[in-house]
């Protein structure tokens, strides 16, 4: 028995040019959900990562102070 | 011009063609032939421009990579690192949208054509020097490491573009003299929003990302000099 979701072989020129089912799936999907759901997904990972990046430099910042403060005053540093 | 105001007219841009890019699909790009996923193509304005982000983050991890193992320092070091990091995020935009328009497009998420299994393999390298940097520290061994895997993960990139018209698969080669499908001028206008956003965005996030790496060297470089004068306990 074939594999269902093997791929039907084509030249390079017809796979530039086109979109072919794989054997056995459906697309009986909503062409408009998956579009808004692709590009929801899309800005909701660029933003965790600008927001984690953001709070990870912001604690980075306050720890480089502290440090700053406790090397140029000479008192340990508590936290 | 100050870095601060380079920086904030950056994130202006980039907003402004973001703006650009969904108004510009939304109402300008027409509705592809169903075989093409019909409205579910329209993640292809996204999707092609993170690949292409991918490779460009990719290319910053290699020359970042190789300039550090030619010679050490800590800004080359941020560079590789960063390039790595946004490699990852472009790659992870480009694996989850691709599905989504494949299932309306072949009817199956996922499927282990060669071109979705390199990409796959690239971004698994990407993955690997970020989680390797994770766990094992900072120190100049592991960092010549983890350069050393970002030059060898940078060398699956030409595969991955090449593979589509080497092996057989279902993915399109996209962009060639003949291919894509880009038969109305508002698609191959919308492709180039996306490529100018994404170009914009690639040098934020990668901008962000060496700042927040060469703090945090800095920081422990610090923590370093604070602990030998005893002034933070080991």
């Amino acid at each position: 028995m074939s594999d269902p979701t093997e791929a039907k072989t084509l030249s390079p020129a017809d796979r530039s040019a086109e979109f072919v089912p794989v054997e056995g799936g459906n697309d009986d999907t909503s062409a408009g959900a998956l579009l808004v759901t692709a590009y929801l997904v899309a800005w909701a990972v660029l933003f965790a990562f600008v927001v984690s990046t953001w709070r990870k430099q912001q604690s980075t910042l306050e720890k480089l102070s502290r440090l700053d403060r406790a090397i140029s005053e000479g008192v340990p540093d508590k936290d | 011009m100050s870095k601060s105001t380079a920086f904030y007219a950056l994130v202006s841009i980039t907003a402004l063609s973001l703006v650009g890019l969904i108004c510009f699909v939304a109402f300008e790009t027409p509705t592809a032939q169903m075989a093409a996923g019909g409205l579910a193509q329209k993640i292809f304005y996204i999707h092609v421009p993170s690949a292409y982000a991918m490779y460009l983050c990719g290319a910053v991890c290699f020359a970042g990579s190789v300039a550090h193992l030619s010679g050490e320092s800590d800004s080359r070091n941020s560079v590789a690192q960063s390039g790595a990091e946004c490699a990852v995020v472009f790659g992870l935009l480009m694996l989850t949208t691709g599905p989504l328009w494949a299932k309306k497009a072949w009817g199956v998420y996922w499927t282990w054509d060669p071109r979705l299994t390199t990409t796959l393999l690239s971004v698994l390298v990407y993955a690997s020097i970020v989680v390797f940097r994770s766990f094992v520290g900072d120190g100049a061994a592991e960092r010549r490491a983890a350069a050393a895997i970002g030059v060898l993960g940078t060398v699956n990139l030409p595969i991955i573009h090449y593979a589509v018209r080497l092996w057989g698969g279902n993915h399109p080669t996209v962009i060639t003299n003949t291919g894509g499908g880009l038969k109305d001028p508002a698609m191959t206008q919308a492709l180039f929003i996306g490529f100018f956003y994404f170009t914009l965005l690639a040098i934020l996030l990668l901008w962000l990302r060496t700042r927040a790496v060469s703090l945090a060297t800095q920081a422990s470089l610090l923590e370093e000099r604070a602990i030998a004068e005893e002034l933070l306990e080991d």
